[in-house]
This record gives structure tokens, sequence and C-alpha cells, in this order.
């Protein structure tokens, strides 16, 4: 089964070609070149899509980092009644 | 298309092994996910070989289109949206709605629309797709939204007239507004928390869409060249054999109004350049019958060959196939029968079949669209009108040469047969044409993007020559194209491609010919290369240089001379 974990990691991967994805579990905003602003924004639409959550705008200077992001989406999938296997 | 296909669709372009397709997107908005979609979208169309998008400025489409270089790019697309034309008309700015600045908003409009038609005239080397504002006009002016104030339409007639001005030139491609409301829901279009937050004012589904269809515009797909029609109940209604020729048909009075819509569809079609033939199990004499008929929305002359008998109709596809010589997957069969048409399918797996919808007027409506979808052209060629005539010509002439007694010589010196050669310096759409797709005589197959095709015809010692071919039996218009360079006592040739319809009259011979007495060189080199397709060019070389494998691809005059049969036509040049 698809975790959430995983849902997020494909969509880093998908954006961040040039990292592998253990890499990119353990990344931040600092350690990927790519991630500048536009990125954080494609980044955030693109979880939006994929898992059906919307983001607060103000939020987002602090998803700094994957764990971060997992943090956020997990708790705000739990917040509107999404079950996702950790 | 969703963001991460997208996404998933580049990445796996990035490592296609061809050349990457340069694209400038021309935009006053963050591309942001507009060009993530185009880049996806043009990758599909183009699995070959890579994409690279650039971009100018945030907040200056006309700046940014004046400063593109043309020679640094394959293709733009140019997207404008009201805030491109005025700030004011667009939700980040505060310049204010107060009516008395309306006219002022009209004069920065009509002066910005005039500033991107100057530069979009100087991007003349790349195809430029275009589009005109799909997202709604903010609520600038005084009147209630269901009242159209003075200034919309101003605004709109401005836009219009300005798209048509576009139109008119052959390197630009207008993006139907009509489509885009076809293909987008006006009011799912734009999303404003975007727009404020990140300066993207498309919804996803908008961005995806609009890139679909910009991709589409750029890069065309591969035209369909001929379509086989049914006809009872397909053509017409009813069934000829039991109700007569008189009784079909396909009128509004005769509740059969989507079958005279499908022939002016075919009507249309067959005018533009399509092969409509027909493939029907009928009585041949009923068939001509009802094709006298006066009425008939779809002029007989345009339908060639029409195979009416009680055989298989993938027997009757396989000889109209050979008489259009054209593959079976450049071809759409529409038939009402699913029956019929599965039993072509097995046939010919590559040939696309269509069921006509004939009690569904819905169904009908979008079978015509994807028949435009699949056979629309950009601009209207004298060679399209001709292709009809020409192949029947062509049966003709080839029966009488089968038939004539005296032989092909005796044949040939009395088919009145006239060339035209133009030599310059420059092509037009229908030599571009020709090369990319004429397969048979093509002397080395090679396939030419429209910035490659501009940079090759204005490289330095370059000659076009164009030939084009009448006779007796009709004209078939443009049908041969040479492109080389000459100096040093030779000239090289490096496309030669030739119409199938052109075989069997020696224009090969006369445009060698004409190669060695315009030139006054004793050699013409080829840079042929063998395709899986281009057997007739090499049965021509053949006969110049024996069998292949060969050695050398230069043609000496003596050899030349040696070899060429005696030539008929009469010439005549045009510059």
């Amino acid at each position: 089964m698809t975790t959430l974990k995983d849902r997020v990691a494909d969509c880093f991967c998908a954006l961040f070609p040039n990292h592998s994805r253990e890499e990119l579990l353990t990344a931040s905003r600092e350690s990927i070149p790519e991630w500048d602003s536009l990125a954080g924004v494609t980044l955030l639409t693109l979880l939006e899509q994929e898992l059906h959550i919307n983001f607060d705008l103000s939020e987002i200077e602090h998803l700094n980092s994957v764990a971060a992001v997992l943090n956020y989406v997990s708790t705000h999938s739990a917040l509107h009644g999404q079950r996702h296997d950790q | 298309m969703n963001l991460l296909e997208a996404l998933k669709i580049i990445n796996r372009s990035g490592s296609a092994p061809g050349k990457p397709f340069r694209v400038t997107l021309i935009c006053g908005f963050t591309p942001l996910h507009l060009e993530t979609f185009l880049t996806a979208h043009i990758a599909s169309n183009r699995p070959q070989a890579g994409v690279t998008i650039s971009h100018g400025l945030y907040g200056d489409l006309a700046g940014n289109l004046e400063r593109c270089k043309p020679s640094e790019m394959d293709a733009a697309a140019v997207v404008i949206e009201w805030a491109d034309l005025d700030p004011r008309l667009g939700a980040r700015s505060s310049g204010g709605w107060d009516p008395h600045r309306l006219p002022d908003i009209l004069q920065c409009v009509r002066r910005q629309l005039q500033r991107i038609g100057r530069a979009l005239n100087l991007l003349t080397h790349q195809p430029v797709a275009v589009s005109f504002p799909t997202l709604p006009v903010p609520p600038v002016s005084y009147t209630r939204p269901a009242h159209l104030s003075e200034f919309e339409a101003e605004l709109h007639a401005e836009l219009a007239s300005f798209a048509a001005s576009l139109g008119a030139q052959p390197h630009l491609r207008v993006l139907s507004t009509l489509e885009v409301d076809r293909r987008s829901p006006f009011v799912l279009r734009g999303d404003l928390k975007s727009e404020l937050a990140a300066g993207f004012p498309y919804s996803l589904a908008h961005a995806d869409e609009m890139a679909r269809l910009l991709a589409g515009l750029l890069y065309l797909p591969a035209r369909k060249k001929g379509l086989i029609t049914d006809l009872d109940d397909t053509l017409w209604r009813g069934i000829l054999g039991e109700i007569g020729a008189a009784e079909v048909s396909w009128s509004l009075e005769g509740h059969a109004q989507v079958h005279g819509l499908y022939q002016q569809l075919l009507a249309s079609l067959a005018a533009s350049g399509t092969l409509v033939g027909v493939a029907s199990k009928n009585e041949p004499d009923l068939v001509n019958e009802a094709f006298a008929r006066r009425d008939l929305l779809l002029a007989p002359e345009r339908v060639f060959p029409i195979e009416s008998n009680w055989g298989a109709k993938s027997q009757s596809i396989a000889r109209i196939l050979k008489v259009w010589n054209i593959g079976p997957d450049a071809v759409v069969f529409v038939d009402d029968s699913p029956m019929e048409l599965a039993e072509v399918q097995a046939a010919y797996p590559d040939l696309e079949c269509v069921v006509f919808p004939k009690d569904d007027p819905t169904g009908v409506w979008n079978l015509l669209l994807h028949l435009r979808e699949s056979f629309g052209i950009a601009r209207l060629q004298i060679e399209d009108s001709l292709r009809s005539q020409s192949l029947r010509s062509q049966v003709s002439f080839q029966a009488e040469i089968q038939g004539s007694p005296a032989g092909l010589d005796t044949f040939l010196e009395h088919a009145d047969a006239e060339i035209t050669f133009t030599y310059s310096k420059w092509a037009d759409l229908r030599a571009f044409e020709l090369v990319n797709k004429t397969n048979q005589f093509n002397l080395n197959g090679e396939r030419l993007s429209e910035s490659e095709w501009n940079s090759l015809i204005e490289s330095e010692g370059r000659f076009v020559l164009r030939v084009a071919y009448k006779d007796r039996f009709g004209s078939l218009g443009t049908i041969a194209v040479l492109i080389g360079t000459s100096g040093g006592g030779l000239v090289t040739i490096d496309y030669w491609v030739m119409s199938c319809r052109a075989f069997s009259r020696r224009i090969e011979h006369r445009c060698l010919a004409w190669v060695f007495d315009h030139f006054g060189v004793g050699e013409v080199a080829l840079r042929f290369v063998s395709t899986a397709r281009n057997g007739p060019l090499q049965e021509f070389l053949a006969t110049l240089l024996g069998p292949p494998p060969w050695e050398s691809l230069h043609i000496t005059r003596a050899v030349f001379q040696e070899k060429c049969p005696v030539l008929y036509h009469s010439v005549l040049e045009t510059a």
C-alpha cells in the first residue's frame, strides 16, 4: 500500500529529478539548490493536487524541509478526515 | 494531464537523444505551471527529442517579445492576458477603474496591441502561437455584468481586429478562442488566489488545456490524407438498394440533416486537399444514379475512386489505397456498421476506423469536429484543390500508357507536357510541405522543422528549385522541389523530393537536365541516404548509376546524357 510518505516523496522526486529518493527524504531547502520560491509554489500545488489538501499560504515559508512538509501534510490530512498509512 | 504526470513526462524527455526543441514562452505573468504543462505537451508530441523552454521578465509581455532572439529558438508561444494590454485590467493592479479612465484604458490597449503586432512581425523564422485573453475582464465598466458596456464592446472589437491582422501572416498561428471556449469552461479558468499570491492567473486545468492547445499549434501532428466513406446510412440516410436513388436523403425535411452536414464537411475537406473515396456494398449503377442527383452536397467530381461492389470492404479499401498511393495510417474510414469497421480494422490495424453515429446528432457533430482536427490545414494552396483531379488524371495517364500500343515514348510525345521551373532564393509553404511529407521519391528522407527550414533557405549560396507540371490530363501543380548549392564546377543537391503523382513522366530526368544546363556544371552530387521508403528514388538512381550500393553519388554530365531517355516536355522558367 502506498503511504503518505511515499506520495510526498513521489512529488519531490518529480520536481527535483536530479536528486535520489533517499537524498530527498532528508533534504531541506538549503540542500536542494533548485528549491527556489517558484519551485516551492509548484511543490505546494503538486501536493495539493496529489493529496487533495489545501495549504495555508502563510505557512509556506515554514515548510523548508521534506520532514516539515510531511509533518504538515500528515496533520492536515488527519484534520480533514483523510486516512493515510504512515 | 495533472502536474505530477507533466513533471514525469518532462523528466523522461530530458534524456531523449535528439536535438532539443527550443521554445520561448512569452507572457506577462509568472509562467509557472503553464511552462510545465507546455513543456510536457510538446515533449509528448515529439518524444524523439527533449524540449527546453525559456521565458522573460514578469509583467512585460511586449518587452519580452521585443527582446527575444529568433536565433535562439525554434518556436514561440505568446500568451496575452488582459493585464498585458493594460495593467488596470489585471487583478494585481490598483490603477483605478473610475469611469473617466475607461477611454484611456482603451487607448493603452490599442497602443500595446500595436507594439505587440510590430514585435510579432519580426519573428518570421519560427512558428509563433498567439493566444488572446482567456480570463474574464474585471468589472472595470460601470454597467451591470449582464449589460454589455461600450467599453467592453470596443475592447473586444480591438482584439478581433488585431487577431484578423495576425491571421494573414503565415508564421503566426492564432489560437481560436472558440476552441478554448469548447475545451476550457470559462468560469473555471482563473485562480485568483494563485494570481495574487504567485502571479500565476490560471487554474491548473486551464493551464493544462492552454498548454495542450498551444503545443498543438507549435508542433503540428501528421495530417491524415484520405477519407473513405460508406454510403448507405452514412453519406445519406436510407439503403440505396431498398428505396432507390431518388429516396435516399440528406435534408432537414427528410429528417436526415446529419447526413447533409457530413456531406458538407466532406465537400470542404475535398476542396482543401483531402482525398475522398467511397467503399460501399452496392450496385454500381445505383450508386452512379445517386451521385447524379443535383442536390448532392458533395460534388461527384470531388470523390475518387468510388468502389461499389459486393466484396469485402477491406478489398475495396485495398484498391483505393493503391490508387491513392498512400499508407493506411494516413486514412480514416467512416461507416455506420460496426461489423464493417471491424472487418476493415482487422485487415488494416493502422487505418483509423470511425463509426458514423447516424441516430446521434451530437455524436455526428463531434465526428465532424474530429475529422476537421484530423484533416485541417493552416492555409489553402492551389495544389489542395487539384489533388483529386490530378489523381483521376494519374489513373487515366497510367491507363493510356498501359494501353498505348506504340509504347511510352509515343505516349509521352503526345502528352503536351509542360514543366515550369521556378528558381529562387526563397521557398513557399508548398515546398516546405513537400519536403516534409514525401517518402517515395525523397533523396534522404530528412524532415525539417520550420526554423531549420528557414535557416537552410537563407544559408549562403543556397538555391531552391520548384517544379510544376501539367499535361493534357490536367495540372498537377508544384510536384517537386530541389534544394542545393553550386560552386567550383559542382552542384550539390541536398534535398530532392517529388510527389508520387508525378511518377512515370520523366520529370526527374528533366530536373537533372535543367540543373546541368542552368549551372553549366559537369557533375552533380547527391546527398543521398537510403530509407525504408525511398525505393522509387533508388530505382531512378539505378538507371543512371547501375544497381546499388553506389560508391559515389556523383552523376557526371556524360553519364547523364548517355542514360537519359528522350524528354518531350516543353520547359518554362520563372524566378
